[in-house]
């Protein structure tokens, strides 16, 4: 096991604390097993994590819980404070002087940053905060559902509701057509049509692929036009070539690409961590419409999942945050989130 | 190239450039953190292929990582700094005309009073020239200029590859992602506009920065040809580009 005393503190129970800077400290050798035993998508690479870390404004910091010398639960989060530079990537070494550990998912704000074994509850993840830095005044959870809420401290906390995610289940339709025909008469009519003339269309050429298959540098690309659209202050920083490149090369993610037949122009592209049970659809974007873009190809793409997902026997999909509205058109179902900052 | 006051503010520019572009553009970040690069190395033990160099093909492909944080262009200009190295090779008087032949945009750092003309296939080059009250200087590839009438004031300055720095006795030297990097001068010799692009060794050949384009940044992009070297002019000082030895 990888363990580093300068980053190692006891705590008061029979828990350890690990603190990993993924940009600096190598790959633990029980990560893959973690990773696997957790069912963490394939942004949990410890590759993944590295590439994320240097491409972020804030540093990233992996909190390993250890019980008996074994990992049993992980968390990961930006350690965000003052100063902060919107425009900057993180310093090589050091970070902010103050303030919280904002634990997210490492690529998704749509999922909670924390994995944990049997008998850990989200509490535990608060035992991280005195490792994370000095200057660490607090814990910010996101993506906390009601029955960790309920466990969580009452005193010395922030509790604000944030958009729900929405998961679309899939297991119990037969093929896309059944899942289809169980849609409201709108979007069923709708997605009917979409999928009719997107197949029948003889000017693109659609493909569902290992995403290895793709170029990363092209995705990336095509990635900017979505990027531009919801730009602002806080916004993620842009997707970069190379972490997509990294991510594309792993088995575990699939693309979905709608291409020119005639130029091979990417028009239109998905890209999904696949998941033993619930894939998640992670980036997507399309050249505009009138600059040559497929009409309703977001609507096609989650059609062609949704078929793809059924074929491979998944549970469902992890549809995210962000346009309830057609997500519930969709079928998908949505989980009450809330936003707690515990102070220490 | 010496130690030069000159030459030290010129390493003291480019290296200001590659920290800045380490800080803020992602290919360089990616590419730096993950792989390394030296002069200077920005992650301790990381020293990277090449020095952190990357090839043309690379940049290109990657040009939508090019734009710093704070947005801007990723477009390439394939002309870029021909005002600033034309000027320094030919004698732009007010009232010259510049055509520049295989470009998308006229240049844009010509000296006041010059204009600049960006020839599209289709345009009536014999109307214009005839037109032109002052001196012209046409700017292309060899074969367009040697269609062009004979006038008494128009001046031919061909563009050379990398490939072609023995030829003379004008012209200007263009790469597809720098841009133009140097102007044959009086002395018969490819000089470097310093202002505007630093040269660099590296076991791959040269590597040259953009030192004043905000976006796309170009840093330490390969020249493509490792016989090319870098000296300094007996004449005139400053650096130049001489066709050396293969290695």
């Amino acid at each position: 096991m990888n363990t580093k005393p300068m980053n190692t503190k006891p705590m008061s129970t029979d828990l350890d604390v690990e603190v990993l800077d993924p940009r600096h400290d190598p790959e633990p050798a029980y990560w893959a097993a973690l990773r696997a035993r957790a069912g963490l998508r394939a942004d949990w690479a410890w590759d993944m994590l590295g590439t994320s870390a240097w491409l972020a404004r804030l540093p990233l910091l992996v909190a390993v819980l250890h019980r008996a010398g074994a990992p049993v639960g992980v968390a990961t989060g930006t350690y965000s404070g003052l100063p902060y530079h919107p425009k900057r990537f993180v310093p090589v070494r050091g970070g902010p002087l103050v303030g919280v550990w904002h634990v997210r998912a490492p690529a998704s704000s749509a999922l909670p940053g924390w994995w944990l074994d049997d008998g850990l509850t989200v509490r535990d993840v608060l035992r991280c905060r005195p490792a994370i830095g000095r200057g660490c005044a607090g814990v910010l959870l996101r993506q906390v559902g009601p029955e960790d809420l309920a466990v969580l401290p009452a005193r010395a906390r922030l509790v604000r509701p944030t958009e729900p995610t929405w998961t679309l289940p899939v297991h119990d339709v037969g093929d896309v057509t059944e899942w289809i025909g169980g849609l409201r008469r709108k979007r069923r009519a709708h997605l009917r049509a979409t999928w009719r003339e997107t197949n029948d269309d003889q000017r693109i050429v659609v493909d569902v692929a290992t995403a290895s298959t793709t170029d990363p540098a092209e995705v990336a690309h095509l990635l900017r036009h979505n990027e531009n659209k919801y730009h602002g202050r806080f916004s993620p920083l842009p997707t970069a070539a190379g972490y997509l490149g990294a991510l594309m090369r792993r088995d575990d993610v699939l693309t979905v690409t709608y291409r020119d037949r005639d130029t091979s122009a990417l028009l239109a592209v998905g890209v999904t961590l696949d998941h033993p049970r619930w894939p998640m659809p992670r980036y997507w974007s399309m050249l505009p419409v009138e600059r040559g873009g497929v009409r309703n190809a977001y609507f096609h793409h989650l059609t062609v999942l949704v078929d793809w997902a059924i074929g491979n026997g998944k549970q469902g999909l992890l549809l995210g945050k962000g346009k309830s509205e057609v997500k519930e058109s969709l079928g998908a179902v949505p989980t009450e989130q809330s936003a707690v900052l515990v102070v220490r | 190239m010496g130690t030069s006051l000159s030459t030290v503010l010129w390493q003291l520019t480019y290296r200001a450039v590659v920290r800045s572009a380490f800080a803020t553009v992602p290919f360089y970040r990616e590419h730096w953190a993950l792989d390394g690069r030296t002069d200077p190395v920005l992650v301790p033990g990381r020293t990277g292929r090449h020095g952190g160099a990357v090839d043309a093909a690379t940049v290109l492909a990657r040009r939508a990582d090019l734009v710093p944080l704070a947005g801007g262009e990723a477009v390439v200009d394939p002309l870029r700094g021909l005002g600033a190295v034309l000027r320094r090779v030919e004698p732009l008087r007010t009232g010259t005309l510049v055509a520049v032949f295989g470009a998308d945009s006229a240049p844009v750092d010509l000296p006041r009073g010059v204009r600049g003309w960006a020839v599209r296939p289709d345009d009536d080059v014999d109307a214009v020239l005839a037109q032109a009250r002052g001196p012209v200087v046409a700017v292309g590839p060899d074969k367009q200029l040697q269609l062009l009438p004979d006038r008494p004031h128009l001046r031919r300055v061909p563009l050379r590859e990398l490939d072609e720095l023995d030829r003379g006795p004008h012209g200007l030297l263009v790469h597809p992602v720098l841009g133009v990097l140097a102007g044959l001068a009086d002395c018969g010799r490819w000089h470097v506009d310093r202002t505007a692009l630093y040269l660099r060794e590296t076991d791959a050949g040269l590597a040259g920065t953009v030192l004043r384009q905000r976006s796309p940044r170009l840093v330490d992009t390969l020249l493509g040809d490792e016989r090319v070297r870098l000296s300094a002019c007996p004449r005139h000082r400053g650096p130049v580009l001489t066709p050396g030895l293969a290695r």
